[in-house]
C-alpha cells in the first residue's frame, strides 16, 4: 500500500454527511444514438473548464486507429492504473502531440525504458510519482525536436494522465530550452501561446502579414502570441541557456495542434513542400528547380544544397546576425503591465504577499488584457528554505505549477473517491492526501478548491498559471490574514469544531504570521526567546 | 509526400454524399450537411455548427416555422422575401444575392421566393441551442409531410388554451379530417397576387444597413479587401457588423477568374467553411503529416501532407486554422466563406507582393531558416508582382504579355 501517498482518514472526527458524492446517474432514456453529447451553450469553443469525459472517450473511438476502447469508469484506482501503463515512458524521439493517443501500440518498446529508467532513478520515489495523478515529472514530456543546440518538449494531455484532469483537455504546456547563440527557426502553430522566460534571455520575434515586432525578454517576463502568428526566437547570451514555458491553446482541435515550419530542414520538411509544383511555380512567378534550390534544396539525388540543409529547427547564429537582430528589440516595461500586445513582467508590481520568508508575484486578468482573453492569472513565487506557503485554496482557478528553482514538498487535499457499494453503506466520505516531492521541471496541478500547502525544502521558485482566472480567490486556512476560518462567525464555529468558539479563535490567533511562515515552529519558539538572546540577528536572518 | 484526396481527405464535404434531405418536393428543398464532427475527429471544434442548404422554385413559400439556432442566412442566387416574427411584431426584408442576415434561435420565419423565373439558393450556417449540433424545425402548419407542434399538446389543454372545441380547432389549424386541404409539404405555391401583397412592406438591404443590429447587410456593398484582374475578395469581419461580432464570425465572398489562383495563405485563427456557389476549383490544404510508430524510432523527419480535392458546385470545404492552403479557379469561380472564430483573424499570404509573411522575416533569419542566401530569397519573393490572386499559368501569362504588344491587346486584356 502507498502509504506515503494516501494517507488516508486522517482526520480525526472523520463525520458522516448528508450528501454523497455520486455521479451523476446515466439517464437511461437519453442513451440511443448520442450519448456522447453534452450541451454547450457556448457556441465558439474558447476552451473553458467543463466536464466532457464521456464525450473524449467517444472522440478516441472515432479515430481511425486500432484502439482499445477505455473501459467504463470504475474505480479513480484503475483509470489511474490503466493510465501508468499507457504514460510510463520516455520519448526519445520526435512526434507530433496528436500522437499521444497511440501510445498503447508501443507497449513492449517501453517496457524497456521503463526498467532502465527505474534502475537509474529510485524507483520508490518514482512509483510515488507515477501514483499522484497531478504530478507530472520529467518522464511525463513528450520530446518534439531535440538536437545539440536545444530541444522543444511537450507534456502529456493532462486529461489522458488522469480524467480527474478532465478539464485541462484544452491546454498543453509546452517547454523549450536552447543554447546560447542559438535560433529556432521560424513557425507558426494552430493555437494561441502564452510565453513565460524561466531563465535566461530571449528576442522573440512575431511577424504578421504587415509588420514585425521584437522584443528583448528576461526571466519573468510573459507574452502571448496569438494562434497563427509566424515567430522565431533568439537565445542572445554567450553563456546562459535559454528555457521558457508555453500554454498552448489549440484552435482547430481539443488539446492537440502542430508546428508549421517555413524552413526545410533534416528534421522536417517546409509546409511550403506541400504545395504542388506547378502551384508554387505560379505563386512565386519563378520556376520550381529555383524555387527549390533558394528555399529547399531537398531532393533525391542532393549535393550541393545538402550543405545549406540546417539538421533541425534550433540552429545556431552568429554574434554579429544576433547584433543585427537586437538592434530593433523593445524590452518589456512597467508600463506594458497594461498593454494589449507587449510582453509585461510578472515582477514588475509589487508582491500580493511578501515577507522575509517569500514573494507572492502575481497578474490576474483584471490587469492584463492579454490574460483577460484567455482568462489566466500568472504568478511567480519566491520561497526560502524551510519556509511554507500556508495551506490554502483558490475558489475557482485550476493551477498549473511549474518548478523552476529548487525542491519543494507538496500537500493537496482531495476527497477521496467511494466505491458503489460503501456509499450505500454510508460510510463517513474519507479526505486524500496527495503528496509529491517536487523538484526542477516537475508540474503540479492543483483543482480549484483543494486546500493545498507549499514546503520548500530548499531555496524555492516556481511559476503558476491559473486557468479559469478571472475573480479567483485565494482563500488561506491558516495565518492572521485573508483567512477564511477567521471569518465564520463564532456562533457557527462553535457548531462546526468540537472546541469553544475561544477555543478555536485562540487557535487561529497563534498564527501571527500571513502567507508564508518558518515550516518548523519549535525552532521558532526557540528562535523567539532567542532573539531577547545574543543570538537574534542570526536567527532572524533565517526567518 | 502523401496526398490525400476525395474521401481520404477529412476536410472534404463533398455535394453528393454529405447532405441529408430534410424536406424535399416539386417547390423545392431543405438539405443538411452531414455534422463536422462526424466527418473527421480534426474538424472536432466545428462541432456546433450545421451548414443548411435551401432551394425553391419561383413564386414559392418555406411556411412558417421556428427552430432551436440560431441561423445566419446567406443568399447565393434568386431573390427572396424573409419575414421574421416576434411576439410582438414582424420585419419583411427584400434580399438579394450577397444579403446576408441573423435569424435569432426561436424567430418564426417564412421565406418567399417571389421571382417568376429564377430558383431561390439559400446558404444557412446554423448554431443550435440545446444541443451540441442538433436542433429541431418546428413547423406551425399540419402538411402530409410534417404535423404542427401544436398537435403535440393534449385535446383538453388546446381546447382550454384556445376556448374552443377541439373538433373546431383541428378543422382551423390542423385539418387532418380532410387531407385535401393540408398542404403536401413545408414548401407550397404561392400566386402572383399574393406575393403582390407580401412584398408590399419588405425593406431591401442598403449600405447603411453594414453595421445594423438587425437588418439584412451585403457582403459586396463594401469594397474588396483584395482586387485585381483576376479576382476580388469581399468581406464583412465582426468588428463591422454586430450581428456577426455576436457569432464571432466572418462571411467572405470571393470571385476567382478561371485559370486565376488565390495565393497561398493562411488564416491565423479562424476556421473557414468555405461553399462553393458556382464554378470549379482545385484547392491544396498543408497539414502535417501523422506519423507511424515506426518511421519515429527511425528519426525520420517530420513530413507535411497535402490534402487536395476537386471542388464542384455546392461542395463544402474546411480549413483549419493556421493551415497553408491555395484555391485554384478552374472555370469562373464564386464561393462564399464562413469564418468561425473570426475575431482579430488575420490572412498571411505565403506569396505576391502584398500581406506576405515571409517577406517581413528578418534576413539574418531568412539566411539560416533557407538554403538560398537573403538576397536569393528576397529575389525570388519580389519576382511574384501580384498580390492575392494571380494567373496560375505564369508561362502563358508570358506569352500574354509579349501578345499586348501585338494586335489583339484587348482581347488579351479582357482576359486578364
Amino acid at each position: 500500500v502507498e502509504k506515503e501517498e494516501c494517507e488516508e482518514g486522517e482526520i480525526p472526527r472523520p463525520r458522516p454527511r448528508p450528501q454523497h458524492p455520486e455521479r451523476e446517474p446515466q439517464q437511461p432514456g437519453e442513451k440511443e444514438e448520442d450519448e456522447d453529447e453534452q450541451p454547450r451553450p457556448i457556441p465558439f469553443p474558447r476552451p473553458q473548464p467543463r466536464q466532457e469525459e464521456e464525450h473524449e472517450q467517444r472522440e478516441e473511438q472515432e479515430w481511425p486507429r486500432k484502439e482499445e476502447k477505455r473501459g467504463e469508469k470504475g474505480s479513480e484506482e484503475e483509470d489511474e492504473d490503466e493510465d501508468e501503463e499507457q504514460d510510463e515512458r520516455q520519448f526519445p524521439f520526435p512526434r507530433p502531440p496528436h500522437q499521444k493517443e497511440e501510445r498503447k501500440q508501443e507497449e513492449d518498446e517501453d517496457e524497456e525504458q521503463q526498467r532502465e529508467s527505474e534502475e537509474s532513478e529510485d524507483s520508490e520515489l518514482r512509483r510515488h510519482k507515477n501514483k499522484n495523478p497531478f504530478l507530472f515529472g520529467s518522464n511525463r514530456f513528450e520530446t518534439l525536436f531535440k538536437n545539440q543546440y536545444g530541444r522543444i518538449r511537450v507534456l502529456q494531455r493532462f486529461n489522458q494522465r488522469s480524467p480527474q484532469l478532465q478539464n485541462l483537455r484544452d491546454y498543453r504546456i509546452l517547454e523549450f530550452n536552447s543554447k546560447p547563440n542559438t535560433l529556432l527557426l521560424p513557425n507558426h502553430a494552430d493555437a494561441d501561446y502564452l510565453i513565460v522566460i524561466l531563465n535566461g534571455t530571449a528576442i522573440l520575434s512575431l511577424v504578421n502579414n504587415d509588420d514585425r515586432d521584437s522584443y528583448r525578454l528576461q526571466s519573468g517576463d510573459a507574452l502571448r502570441v496569438p494562434s497563427g502568428t509566424t515567430y522565431y526566437v533568439v537565445n542572445p547570451d554567450n553563456n546562459e541557456n535559454l528555457r521558457l514555458i508555453t500554454l498552448a491553446i489549440p484552435v482547430n482541435k481539443p488539446g492537440r495542434f502542430e508546428s508549421f515550419f517555413l524552413s526545410s530542414t533534416e528534421a522536417q520538411q517546409s509546409y511550403l513542400q506541400g504545395f504542388s509544383r506547378n502551384i508554387l511555380e505560379a505563386s512565386y512567378d519563378t520556376k520550381f528547380e529555383e524555387i527549390n534550390k533558394v528555399l529547399f534544396s531537398r531532393e533525391e539525388g542532393q549535393q550541393q544544397g545538402e550543405q545549406r540543409l540546417q539538421e533541425s529547427v534550433i540552429v545556431e547564429i552568429s554574434k554579429e546576425q544576433i547584433r543585427a537582430l537586437s538592434k530593433r528589440a523593445k524590452s518589456s516595461s512597467r508600463k506594458t503591465i497594461s498593454s494589449e500586445d507587449k510582453p509585461f513582467n510578472l515582477r514588475s508590481r509589487d508582491p500580493i504577499y511578501s515577507n522575509k520568508l517569500g514573494k507572492f508575484f502575481e497578474i490576474t486578468p483584471e490587469k492584463n488584457p492579454q490574460l483577460r482573453d484567455l482568462d489566466i492569472f500568472l504568478s511567480i513565487v519566491d520561497m526560502n528554505e524551510g519556509a511554507l506557503l500556508l495551506p490554502h485554496f483558490n475558489s475557482k482557478a485550476i493551477v498549473i505549477l511549474v518548478i523552476n528553482e529548487g525542491d519543494a514538498n507538496i500537500e493537496l487535499v482531495g476527497l477521496k473517491e467511494q466505491q458503489q457499494e460503501q456509499q450505500q453503506e454510508e460510510q463517513p466520505l474519507e479526505v486524500r492526501k496527495y503528496r509529491a516531492e517536487l523538484s526542477e521541471q516537475d508540474i503540479f496541478v492543483i483543482p480549484a478548491g483543494y486546500p493545498v500547502v507549499v514546503n520548500a525544502t530548499s531555496n524555492l521558485n516556481f511559476f503558476a498559471i491559473g486557468i479559469n482566472a478571472e475573480n479567483n480567490q485565494r482563500n488561506f486556512l491558516a495565518g492572521s490574514q485573508d483567512n477564511v476560518i477567521s471569518q465564520i462567525p463564532s456562533q457557527v464555529q462553535e457548531l462546526a469544531f468540537p472546541g469553544s468558539a475561544q477555543a478555536v479563535e485562540k487557535l487561529l490567533k497563534n498564527q501571527r504570521e500571513s502567507y508564508f511562515v518558518d515550516a518548523q515552529p519549535k525552532k521558532k519558539e526557540e528562535g523567539n526567546k532567542g532573539r531577547k538572546g545574543p543570538l537574534s540577528s542570526i536567527l532572524r536572518a533565517f526567518y | 509526400l502523401k496526398v490525400r484526396e476525395d474521401e481520404n481527405n477529412p476536410f472534404y464535404l463533398r455535394s453528393s454524399n454529405s447532405f441529408q434531405t430534410l424536406f424535399e418536393n416539386q417547390n423545392g428543398r431543405i438539405r443538411l450537411l452531414q455534422r463536422f464532427n462526424k466527418r473527421s475527429p480534426q474538424l472536432e471544434n466545428l462541432r456546433d455548427y450545421r451548414i443548411v442548404q435551401f432551394q425553391s422554385k419561383p413564386n414559392t413559400i418555406l411556411l412558417p416555422h421556428h427552430a432551436d439556432a440560431d441561423f445566419l442566412l446567406f443568399v447565393l442566387s434568386g431573390r427572396a422575401i424573409l419575414t421574421l416574427v416576434n411576439n410582438d411584431d414582424r420585419d419583411s426584408y427584400n434580399l438579394h444575392p450577397g444579403d446576408a442576415q441573423r435569424i435569432p434561435a426561436g424567430t418564426t420565419y417564412y421565406l418567399v421566393n417571389p421571382h417568376d423565373h429564377q430558383n431561390l439558393k439559400i446558404i444557412k450556417l446554423a448554431i443550435p441551442v440545446n444541443k451540441p449540433g442538433r436542433y429541431d424545425d418546428f413547423f406551425l402548419s399540419s402538411t402530409q409531410a410534417q404535423q404542427s407542434y401544436l398537435q403535440g399538446f393534449s385535446h383538453n389543454i388546446l381546447e382550454t388554451s384556445f376556448h374552443s372545441e377541439f373538433e373546431e380547432i383541428n378543422r382551423v389549424l390542423f385539418g387532418e379530417e380532410e387531407e385535401q386541404r393540408q398542404q403536401e409539404g413545408v414548401i407550397v405555391e404561392l400566386s402572383k397576387e399574393q406575393i403582390r401583397q407580401l412584398s408590399r412592406r419588405a425593406k431591401s438591404s442598403s449600405r447603411k444597413t453594414i453595421s445594423s443590429e438587425d437588418e439584412p447587410f451585403n457582403l459586396r456593398s463594401r469594397n474588396p479587401i483584395y482586387s485585381n484582374n483576376f479576382g476580388k475578395f469581399f468581406e464583412i469581419t465582426p468588428e463591422k457588423n454586430p450581428q456577426l461580432r455576436d457569432l464571432d464570425i466572418f462571411l467572405s465572398s470571393v470571385d476567382i477568374n478561371e485559370g486565376a489562383l488565390l495565393l497561398p495563405h493562411f488564416n491565423s485563427k479562424a476556421i473557414v467553411i468555405l461553399v462553393i456557389n458556382e464554378g470549379d476549383a482545385n484547392i491544396e490544404l498543408v497539414g502535417i503529416k501523422e506519423q507511424q510508430q515506426k518511421q519515429k524510432q527511425e528519426e525520420e523527419p517530420l513530413e507535411v501532407q497535402r490534402y487536395r480535392a476537386e471542388l464542384s458546385e455546392d461542395d463544402v470545404f474546411v480549413i483549419p486554422a493556421a493551415y497553408p492552403f491555395v484555391v485554384n479557379a478552374t472555370s469562373n469561380l464564386n464561393f462564399l466563406a464562413f469564418g468561425i472564430n473570426a475575431e482579430n483573424n488575420q490572412r498571411n499570404f505565403l506569396a505576391g507582393e502584398k500581406d506576405n509573411v515571409v517577406r517581413q522575416i528578418e534576413r539574418q533569419v531568412q539566411e539560416l531558416a533557407f538554403p538560398g542566401s537573403a538576397q536569393d530569397v528576397e529575389r525570388l519573393l519580389k519576382k511574384q508582382r501580384e498580390s492575392y490572386f494571380v494567373d496560375a499559368q505564369p508561362q502563358q501569362k508570358e506569352e500574354g504579355s509579349k501578345g499586348r504588344k501585338g494586335p489583339f491587346p484587348s482581347i488579351l486584356g479582357a482576359l486578364y
